[in-house]
């Protein structure tokens, strides 16, 4: 793969999933203020595994399980160690410190609550929900995540019944 | 509470708003130099790294077997010098290169488990290996002492061979203690996390 191929791949992948990539990095944190972060740090994994990407799986599914293992292995410390070595200076990018603001600020009543809720979860249970919200399948969450799809089925029951409790709760 | 099916449907229109959506190409070609220049500098770092241990070892065989006599002895601790840093070395990068390799296409639960035998293996390098390595080294240096201090009375020598060791003991040890230490502070809570979320998954396996 040339190197103008690969930018021509990147950028189409991240014309047609940003949106989606960011939802899944903004729910999966609960600081809010790191998902520009996350953000970047998904698409330089994203860069660097896209020689690999074989046709096995939907584009899809191969972006979201790089989302998914990106976010589930992101902390501040490892995102301080790679800002060092590659410059990345927050504020060098753009409005995205003020994603939150903006995000939280064009939302109805509903999903500002869900937002709420899903916060309230573990990690995981966060990405899992995050998928679901994105109209993946039990097959492909099962695809991405590792479990069965029957457990997938189990584990997103198990969470709508928290969330439910709990945005009835925040009401 | 609206139906999940519902709550779907909203959940994809919201966008991220400012910057992105506007000036997409911006952060593209922005992000795009920046990875550029992150490979890069991995590779510079690399490089160097690779060079100084060359260099290191040109250095000990050079030092010993062209400046000095050469002797059975002599050639012999250099010889076990250098396999030694080259062992060592060699499992260093080949868990340095494991870190910076992490598969993130696989399923999340293999690339946990991924993940953690990543973890147990530094941990180990540093609580086991290095431990070897260090015994290694002591005895390299101290048949390099044997030639070298050949002109010596005994006890001067003997005195010698206890200084050497007990010193690179003492600055193995504290390598090691700041190491650990590092590695408590800087993976631990991420491998505790990790740990809870593979038996989470697990438990619904």
């Amino acid at each position: 793969m040339t190197s103008s191929e690969k930018e021509k791949i990147f950028t189409g992948v991240f014309k047609e999933n940003k949106d989606r990539i960011f939802r899944l990095c903004y729910t999966s944190l609960n600081n809010k203020d790191e998902v520009d972060d996350l953000f970047q740090e998904v698409m330089i994994n994203v860069w660097r595994s896209l020689e690999s990407f074989r046709n096995e799986s939907k584009i899809s599914t191969w972006i979201y399980r790089i989302t998914v293992n990106t976010a589930l292995l992101f902390n501040r410390r490892f995102k301080t160690k790679l800002n060092r070595f590659a410059n990345l200076e927050p504020n060098e990018l753009d409005e995205n410190h003020h994603y939150e603001d903006s995000f939280q600020k064009n939302l109805d009543e509903e999903l500002k609550s869900l937002h709420n809720a899903i916060a309230k979860l573990n990690k995981q249970d966060r990405l899992i929900i995050g998928l679901f919200l994105e109209d993946m399948s039990y097959e492909e969450i099962s695809e991405i995540v590792g479990i069965s799809t029957n457990y997938v089925g189990v584990k997103i029951n198990r969470i709508k019944t928290v969330l439910a409790k709990t945005m009835e709760g925040l009401k | 509470m609206k139906e999940f099916d519902a709550l779907k449907k909203n959940w994809q229109t919201q966008k991220p708003a400012g910057g992105m959506k506007l000036n997409a190409d911006e952060i593209i070609s922005d992000s795009l130099s920046r990875l550029r220049k992150f490979e890069k500098r991995i590779f510079r770092i690399n490089m160097v790294k690779t060079a100084g241990i060359v260099l290191a070892s040109a250095l000990i065989i050079w030092s010993m077997l062209f400046v000095t006599p050469v002797s059975a002895v002599k050639i012999a601790g250099v010889a076990w010098l250098l396999i030694s840093i080259a062992v060592f070395w060699t499992k260093y990068l080949m868990i340095q290169l494991r870190t910076g390799k992490l598969n993130v296409k696989e399923k999340s639960l293999d690339f946990i488990d991924d993940v953690l035998k990543n973890f147990s293996g530094q941990r180990g390098l540093f609580r086991k290996d290095f431990k070897f390595f260090g015994a290694a080294l002591i005895t390299g240096i101290n048949i390099l002492y044997l030639d070298l201090l050949n002109d010596m009375p005994p006890l001067e020598r003997l005195s010698f061979h206890v200084l050497v060791s007990a010193v690179l003991t003492a600055a193995l040890y504290a390598g090691i203690k700041f190491r650990m230490r590092r590695f408590k502070n800087e993976n631990e809570p991420l491998e505790n996390e990790l740990i809870k979320m593979k038996e989470d998954l697990e438990e619904s396996k």
